[in-house]
This record gives structure tokens, C-alpha cells and sequence, in this order.
């Protein structure tokens, strides 16, 4: 995915097309936190946008302590963050029960039966279901395969923080599933 | 601690499913219209008057600083210009004839000017310098 990547140099001396790169690179990433931080379409884009515009601006400050992805999802990290608040929406973990040991069984062997299309769309709905932070969390970590440490500078957290967060919302989404997947665990059990 | 290995177990499972989202495919390119629409309004200075009409002035306050300066008494300490303008017929004139001011104020006026002339120009470049993009 990687293998194209941008000439940071190129894009501070002005060259569009070079940023373009950027762009492409990192814009699916970029929407995806945002649709599930904000968990509105219209909204996603124009923060993604706002984003990358974010990005241009301040590309001349990136000193490569960082990766440019690593930078470039704090960033947008932050601006999701920034209009949560703004909406007044909430950002912390939403309250849901713990899942026991032996339902996270139940929920795996369920999500077998299960046809790959649906799984997709299932997965999608219980995303949303989750908070913003927790979502970023997960879709980081699964989709953009950030270790610890990447994910502590993304969200401003210490590794062990992470280490409980990513806990925690794992429990979480599973439980979101097991909701969802109730009919199919009965079946199993019948 | 198996608890844990079921859970990440079944969230890898979970997120072989899942895949990212993508925007609209004209994305790109609205992300550089407004790079591009911020940088116009960064870096297009518009002065608020038009250069000539800028050296006109300067003349213009030239003229009338010389002029005053070498029509009036040289050991009076006030000075009504106005007045030494000729310009008696003016209404303008009628309402500032009794308008005076030393010309200590006239000489201490002029260097604040000329300060203020230069602190503008070096906070105009300190601007345009930290707001640039390199």
C-alpha cells in the first residue's frame, strides 16, 4: 500500500501533483476513522477533507520523528475529536455489559453460519455501535495494522492504556455481536 | 487470559470481513481546490490603496510639510497652517482658523510616524515569514 509514497519534500516547494499522492494514499484510512468516530458520511468527508487540508499546512513541521501515517492519523484523530465536541456529541466508552468467556464462543461458531456478505455488513453495523475512541482503536489496529506504541501517538495514550483499551473494546464489540447474532446462538443451542 | 486469546481470536475473524470505506471519487480533488482556494487567501496581498495613490499622498504631505516649514516664522514656537495656506476664502479655513499646536508636537509626530512606518513593514514580513508553508 505503501510502496508509493509521497515526496514530502516536493509537496513544501508546492508540487500539487505530489500531494495528490498523498491524498490517494492515506484518504481511505483517513475516511474510514472519521465515518466511524462521527458516524455520519456527509460529515467524514469534509473532515477528512479538512484533514488533509490540516496536513498541507502543517507538513512543513513534520520532522519524520514519526511515520507519515502515524502523523497523518493523529492529526485526523484530532479533528474528528474536535467536531464531536464542537456537536456536543460524546467521545467516552459507552456503557455495555461484559461478555463471559464462554459467549465469546457462542458468538464465534454463530458468526461461522453466517455468508461472508453479511458478515461484512453485520460487522459494519456493530462498529457504529461503538464509541468514537473505540472504533478508532479497533479500525487502527485491525485495519491499518498499528502496533501499540503507533497507536499510543495516534490517540495521546501510554502502551499499557492501549493495551487495556484494545481489551476493552474487543469485549465490547463482542458483546454488540452476540446482541445481534442472538437468533443464530438460540438456533445453535436448538 | 483465555478469555483474552478467544476474544482476539474472534475480532481477527471479525475484521477479515471488514474492509475500509472509501469517499466520494471526486475526493482528491476537492481536498486540492480548498489547498488551493487557502493558499490564494494566504498569500494574495491586496494594499488597501492603490500604489499611486500611495505616492501621491507621500508627495502631497511632502509638499504641505515644506511649504509650512518655509512660510512661517522660523522663531515662533506656534504656527497656524492653515492659515499660512492663504487659503482665507475656504469654508474649511473659517472653521480652523484658531486651530494651533506647537511645533514641538509637529516634530515629536513625525518620528512616530516614521516608526510606525517601519514597525508596519517588519510586522507585515514577520507575518507573511511564519505563515508560509516551507
Amino acid at each position: 500500500m505503501k510502496d508509493n509514497q509521497p515526496d514530502i519534500a516536493a509537496i513544501l516547494t508546492g508540487d500539487s501533483k505530489e500531494f495528490s499522492v498523498l491524498v490517494d494514499t492515506y484518504k481511505n484510512v483517513v475516511f474510514t476513522v472519521a465515518l466511524r468516530m462521527l458516524k455520519r458520511r456527509e460529515e467524514a468527508e469534509e473532515v477528512a477533507q479538512d484533514t488533509f487540508v490540516k496536513v498541507y499546512r502543517s507538513l512543513g513541521k513534520f520532522k519524520g520523528e514519526s511515520k507519515l501515517s502515524t502523523w497523518i492519523y493523529r492529526i485526523a484523530y484530532n479533528t474528528c475529536l474536535d467536531r464531536l465536541k464542537k456537536s456536543g456529541r460524546h467521545i467516552r466508552d459507552i456503557a455495555i455489559d461484559e461478555i463471559e468467556g464462554f459467549e465469546i464462543k457462542d458468538v464465534d461458531n454463530a458468526l461461522d453460519g453466517i455468508m461472508q456478505s453479511e458478515k461484512a455488513e453485520l460487522v459494519r453495523k456493530c462498529i457504529e455501535k461503538l464509541s468514537p475512541k473505540d472504533s478508532a482503536l479497533l479500525t487502527l489496529f485491525y485495519l491499518e495494522e498499528k502496533n501499540l506504541n503507533e497507536l499510543g501517538e495516534i490517540l495521546k495514550m501510554n502502551q499499557n492504556a492501549v493495551k487495556v483499551g484494545l481489551f476493552r473494546a474487543r469485549g465490547r464489540l463482542a458483546n454488540i455481536l452476540k446482541k445481534y447474532l442472538e437468533p443464530e446462538i438460540i438456533e445453535n443451542y436448538g | 487470559m483465555d478469555k483474552e486469546k478467544d476474544l482476539e481470536k474472534l475480532l481477527d475473524k471479525v475484521f477479515d470481513a471488514d474492509q475500509l470505506d472509501a469517499p466520494s471519487f471526486d475526493f482528491t480533488s476537492a481536498v486540492l481546490q480548498k489547498v488551493e482556494a487557502q493558499t490564494k487567501e494566504r498569500f494574495s496581498y491586496t494594499p488597501l490603496l492603490p500604489k499611486w495613490v500611495l505616492i501621491a499622498i507621500i508627495l502631497l504631505a511632502l509638499f504641505f510639510v515644506g511649504y509650512v516649514f518655509n512660510n512661517t516664522d522660523s522663531a515662533g514656537m506656534e504656527t497656524n497652517y492653515f492659515e499660512s495656506l492663504n487659503l482665507s476664502t475656504s469654508w474649511l479655513t473659517d472653521g480652523f482658523l484658531q486651530f494651533n499646536f506647537s511645533r514641538i508636537l509637529g516634530y515629536s509626530i513625525l518620528p512616530l510616524g516614521v516608526l510606525i512606518c517601519i514597525q508596519a513593514s517588519l510586522l507585515s514580513k514577520f507575518v507573511n515569514r511564519t505563515n508560509s508553508l516551507a
